[in-house]
């Protein structure tokens, strides 16, 4: 409103940017978080076990924007590893809009120079988002693993002579899923609001710096719609995980 | 959780020894006695704070601007030749008395709305959980923004943004637990006996849920430190010239990566009063998961 523009346009021009990086930053957790939890819960109380519950609680009570100005004044000003603010190289310049997100967007033209700095852009926020909240799912991996590995059918199939890696993944790690899951979803409505946080820290422009920048203005239109716009996200995204629970799990039913 | 059951014996060693049960146990865990240091720590930083602080942290001294860690500032100085330490120990108030406020508060409100709503059940039951559900929907950091920026930045609307979504854990888990509660036959006794709805409820339900409660809100206070420094962080805390671990950390982003210290130990501050209470809330569900058994 302040730049004169409706507020959905705006909201479509900067929604992708935190898209991409909250998706992101999904995946990332999801990777590491249920690894950490799988090797937590199959070596308990040895030292893998131990090393990832001290990250966890180290990772959970960390200020994840501090975390993230931590990450930026050593990759970025010390070593002069990785950029720390926005979202791909000025020199660059932003692939041809498609989708929005720029990783997407420069993959499809095969534009490659775009590609590598978009992602290497994306790094620092990525982690700052993913390091405070991989401790939900690998305590959550962990329990539900530990749960599902003392099942009698775990016992039938080892006898049956599976090789241990099928039978984790396979058998394991699909009956472990329905918790993480449902952990995750309910993590998406604080990673939204913490693009605030970390879209201000690495001046990266997305909604939440949009958001952050209106309310600098007393521009509150852009800020209400933003949280409504990512509490119906939110809400979308907590329904599929509930769908998903009938996929996962053909006990399911929904009537 | 599946821990590991505690080596047999500590409650009889307590006993044996004459201790009490609870602090024997909680010595014996160390990391529920780091615990307890960090927020201890914290505690004497905010009640001593003149004492300790070798500064007035609302001096400004523009000649000893920008000075790196030495003797005379452990923490360095800011941008206007404030003592870091000393604005850090005085930010040990603010986030304190933040934290108090709005864990205090949403403990009493979502106890009180989970327990009448659990025990009247049918419309009671429907209303405020419909009402719970609606703030459910909105992330509660998100929430404390938006109010925050709509009503202006002091800090009674840090503490009212911050405790509109709170609530609403202490409802649900409370809420749980009466609804098991009301089935037992402690409960039918009461009836039998007369008790009058609010006796049984204040007197002998909710004394029940003390163990759920106490953990929601240890851990709870972890988040909400968190999520305090973050709207800080953001420009949304109490209004600047009071010393805020949050404000502090933004102030001293400008004075990267030269003057690193403006913002490095104030962060350190929130992580150990954070971990703090997270460290303990586990602990304390571990406690009493022990206990049930």
């Amino acid at each position: 409103m302040a730049q004169g523009h409706p507020v959905v346009e705006e909201l479509a021009q900067y929604l992708p940017a935190s898209l991409e990086l909250v998706l992101l930053s999904i995946i990332c957790i999801i990777l590491v978080g249920v690894c950490l939890g799988i090797a937590s819960a199959l070596y308990k109380n040895r030292w893998p076990d131990v090393f990832a519950r001290g990250f966890a609680v180290l990772g959970n009570s960390m200020p994840e924007f501090w975390f993230a100005l931590m990450l930026s004044l050593l990759f970025f000003f010390t070593w002069r590893v990785l950029p720390a603010s926005g979202r791909i190289a000025p020199l660059i310049g932003a692939p041809r809009r498609i989708t929005g997100m720029y990783i997407l967007d420069s993959l499809l033209a095969g534009n490659w120079d775009a590609l590598r700095s978009s992602m290497l852009h994306m790094i620092l926020p990525v982690v700052s988002l993913a390091i405070t909240r991989l401790a939900a799912i690998t305590r959550m991996t962990r329990t539900a693993f530990l749960d599902v590995l003392s099942q009698d059918y775990m016992s039938t199939h080892r006898a049956y002579g599976f090789r241990p890696r099928a039978l984790i993944l396979r058998y394991g790690l699909k009956n472990a899923l329905p918790p993480i899951l449902s952990v995750m979803g309910l993590m998406t409505g604080g990673l939204f609001a913490s693009t605030f946080l970390i879209e201000t820290v690495f001046s990266f422009p997305g909604i939440g710096l949009y958001a952050m920048t209106a309310i600098v203005y007393r521009d509150y239109q852009p800020v209400i719609a933003c949280a409504v716009l990512f509490s119906l996200i939110y809400g979308v995204i907590n329904v599929l995980v509930d769908i998903s629970y009938a996929w996962l799990d053909p006990r399911v039913r929904y009537g | 959780m599946n821990e590991p059951d505690v080596p047999r014996g500590i409650r009889e060693d307590a006993i044996a020894k004459g201790r009490n049960y609870a602090l024997y146990s909680l010595l014996k865990s160390p990391l529920a006695v780091a615990s307890v240091l960090m927020l201890l720590l914290v505690v004497v930083l905010a009640v001593f704070a003149p004492q300790i602080a070798p500064y007035d942290p609302y001096r400004i001294i523009m000649s000893e601007r920008l000075q790196p860690p030495s003797l005379k500032h452990i923490m360095g100085t800011d941008n206007v030749g404030r003592d870091v330490f000393s604005r850090i120990a005085y930010g040990a108030r603010t986030s304190l008395a933040i934290v108090a406020v709005v864990v205090g508060t949403a403990t009493v409100f979502g106890t009180l709305m989970g327990a009448v709503s659990g025990y009247l059940g049918r419309q009671t039951d429907m209303v405020v959980m419909r009402i719970v559900d609606v703030f459910l929907a909105i992330p509660p950091v998100l929430l404390a923004i938006v109010t925050v920026a709509a009503l202006g930045m002091t800090l009674y609307n840090v503490m009212l943004g911050l405790g509109l979504s709170w609530w609403t854990w202490h409802a649900r888990i409370v809420r749980g637990e009466v609804l098991r509660l009301k089935e037992t036959r402690m409960v039918l006794a009461l009836r039998a006996m007369g008790a009058s709805p609010g006796r049984i409820l204040f007197r002998h339900i909710i004394p029940n849920c003390a163990g759920p409660i106490l953990v929601q809100t240890t851990t709870q206070a972890g988040l909400v430190v968190l999520a305090a420094a973050g709207l800080s962080f953001l420009g949304l805390g109490p209004p600047p010239p009071s010393p805020d671990w949050g404000y502090m950390i933004a102030n001293g982003r400008n004075y990267l990566p030269a003057q690193w210290w403006m913002s490095t130990f104030p962060g350190i501050a929130i992580l150990v009063m954070s971990m703090g209470f997270m460290l303990l809330g586990d602990y304390l569900r571990d406690y009493l998961a022990r206990e049930v058994k």
